[in-house]
């Protein structure tokens, strides 16, 4: 093993990088594509997951929710009957948590909701609007404004895009929702429509509404919270915030944005992942093959020296070691050039971000921006190096174990 | 691998025969190199010269009868200990040189010493001494490119010489070089072999480089002809 770390080895391998600046410029380009290639469409991917993960968050979960423990796996015609029942004892807790920034109380609901001769069911969530206007800006409103602007907040509603199509409501006109209090009497209230939104998911566009969470509470007849949505200090500190809060309030369990959202977000996230595994190792395969046909011609017009070194007693360990760690050095600096050529990318041509269309069940555009992440350029700079290692190992291997008085006839 | 010190022949060659696929390029050839001689090749174009040159320097090896190098009976050996052999007790000049173009003049002659276990430090002085001996010391931090063919050659030489050989086999090591400067390389040749008992053995066109061996080989058709033949300058080979 000392052998391979002979210095000498590194030394003539960097050398032998300049012997012919055009093949190594070419090389070295054909690798740096690659590694563009992987490093944009990784960002790419990461700035489109970047976009799903703020929607999600600041639509409809935060950070992630805590609800009475075994309440989302539990089946029930009377769910409120697991509520918290002291809502302001829990939300006092949370907000003592380290990473919790904000907490938001919420009920969820299913009701009818009548405009002209129109009745149509509806999902309705009961929030504390003037807290949760600052941090869920996501809602995009089309037209109107939020329940915490309202003339009256307490009398206000907002309505999806579809749903508000459905009933042909537009802000001022006055909503009917009727429901059934925990105790089972039907109870209704009068609404004014105070502002109408888009979040893009079709599904929820259609279907949901919010009230003044103490509207919605009249309606049902109960002082009980069904859930908090907590926003934290980021992302990253929300597993440290799931185990306080498991162990802060035990009759609680606390669900992350991405569990909550397994269908939209999570299927979204694995769906592009998969898709990038498979085109990574397209373009990697394109690197190697593109390189491996230029080494193999740089190698066999070294053929005679090669045998000149191997004749006067040169081992084939240390010449396999020497061309590895060129091969190594080109990708490596094929990889770094790639890198910097992305950047360059990021910062030009795509800074203003691109203009995404409609995603399947989403009914709006999305502008997206490149995410390169600290892995990502470990990444980009060690696959295409690899690949360039591997697409070296057969010429390299043919070269070395050819006899030597072959190998000297070749560049007589 | 035990390094013989009391030898008298560095290349015993008994009958040997060698080939590619049917045809045999060398029919049982005798030959011996001894320490400190000059032995020169001579032959027709494809009369087995550089075939003999490869089977002598451990790159073939024969198919019939016993090669001794140094002491060893070759086709005892395995592969790496031929790699060994080469490495400590034989050195290659070749007529294209073959120089690795990145490296320059000391590097390329100093390129074998960390292998055969020399520090730095020995490296270096080992290869200031040989480039001195060929009269290259002031062009030690060129690069090959920036050398005439003749110093290139005395370059390849001096890769050979530093690793303190026993014998360097040369195939056709002036063809490329103009008369002056394959004198020159010849008396680099000629003194090393008086100081140092490095033995030589060069196969050649050229009459002139013929006229300083002590014994010239006519080989044809893969057969040595008449064993020895004393060289006289000016005799046509």
């Amino acid at each position: 093993m000392k052998m391979l770390f002979d210095p000498n080895i590194v030394k003539i391998a960097w050398r032998n990088l300049f012997r012919n600046r055009r093949r190594t410029a070419a090389s070295l380009l054909t690798v740096a594509f690659g590694a563009t290639g992987i490093l944009i469409f990784q960002g790419f991917n990461e700035g489109i997951f970047s976009s799903y993960r703020e929607n999600t968050i600041r639509v409809r979960y935060g950070h992630g929710e805590v609800f009475p423990k075994g309440y989302r796996e539990k089946k029930s015609e009377e769910p409120w009957r697991d509520w918290f029942e002291n809502g302001d004892q829990i939300e006092a807790a949370l907000a003592k948590i380290p990473g919790v920034v904000t907490v938001f109380p919420r009920v969820t609901f299913y009701a009818f909701m009548t405009k002209g001769g129109v009745t149509l069911a509806g999902r309705g969530e009961g929030v504390l609007a003037e807290r949760e206007a600052k941090f869920f800006s996501s809602l995009n409103f089309v037209e109107g404004t939020d329940l915490d602007k309202a003339p009256d907040p307490l009398s206000a509603i907002i309505l999806g895009k579809g749903l508000a199509a459905s009933l042909n409501a537009k802000p001022g006109d006055v909503i009917t929702v009727l429901g059934q209090t925990v105790n089972g009497q039907m109870n209704g209230l009068e609404l004014t429509v105070s502002g109408i939104f888009h979040t893009g998911s079709n599904e929820f566009d259609s279907t949901f509404f919010r009230t003044q969470l103490a509207s919605a509470q009249s309606l049902l007849d109960t002082n009980r919270i069904e859930k908090f949505s907590l926003e934290t200090t980021g992302i990253d500190a929300w597993p440290e915030v799931d185990r306080k809060v498991e162990a802060a309030i035990p009759t609680s369990e606390a669900r992350s944005f991405d569990d909550l959202d397994a269908i939209y977000y999570g299927n979204a996230v694995n769906f592009l992942n998969s898709q990038f595994a498979f085109i990574r190792i397209i373009m990697l395969l394109i690197v190697a093959l593109g390189i491996f046909n230029t080494i193999a011609t740089g190698l066999i017009e070294r053929a005679g020296e090669v045998g000149a070194l191997r004749a006067n007693g040169e081992s084939r360990a240390r010449l396999f070691a020497i061309l590895l760690f060129e091969s190594a050095f080109l990708g490596l600096l094929g990889g770094a050039l790639g890198i910097t050529l992305a950047v360059a990318i990021q910062y030009t041509v795509l800074a203003k971000g691109v203009l995404m269309p409609p995603g399947p069940g989403i009914t709006r555009t999305f502008l997206i921006f490149l995410e390169i992440l600290p892995s990502h350029y470990l990444q980009a700079l060690v696959l295409p190096a690899l690949a360039t290692i591997v697409a070296s190992v057969l010429p390299i291997n043919r070269l070395i174990k050819s006899s030597i008085p072959s190998l000297l006839r070749q560049n007589l | 691998m035990e390094l013989k010190q009391n030898i008298e022949s560095v290349i015993e060659v008994e009958n040997v025969e060698f080939g590619y696929g049917e045809g045999l390029v060398l029919k049982g050839v005798d030959l011996q190199v001894k320490l400190g001689s000059m032995v020169c090749l001579v032959g027709p174009s494809g009369s087995g010269k550089t075939t003999l040159l490869n089977v002598m320097g451990l790159l073939e090896k024969p198919q019939k009868g016993r090669l001794i190098f140094s002491g060893h009976d070759v086709a005892k050996l395995t592969e790496r200990q031929l790699e060994v052999l080469r490495l400590r007790d034989l050195g290659f000049i070749f007529q294209s040189f073959f120089l690795l173009p990145t490296l320059t003049v000391l590097e390329n002659t100093t390129y074998f010493l960390s292998s055969i276990g020399l520090t730095r430090s020995e490296s270096r002085d080992r290869g200031e001494e040989v480039l001195k001996q060929v009269g290259l010391l002031d062009f030690k931090d060129k690069l090959p490119r920036d050398l005439s063919g003749g110093q290139r050659q005395r370059v390849a030489i001096a890769r050979a010489l530093a690793k303190k050989p026993r014998v360097i086999l040369a195939d056709e090591p002036t063809a490329n070089l103009d008369r002056v400067t394959s004198d020159a390389i010849v008396a680099v040749f000629q003194e090393l072999r008086r100081t140092q008992k490095v033995s030589f053995v060069f196969s050649t066109h050229d009459t002139h480089l013929v006229s300083y061996a002590q014994e010239v080989h006519r080989l044809d058709s893969g057969r040595l002809e008449s064993g020895r033949l004393q060289a006289r300058p000016g005799t046509m080979v």
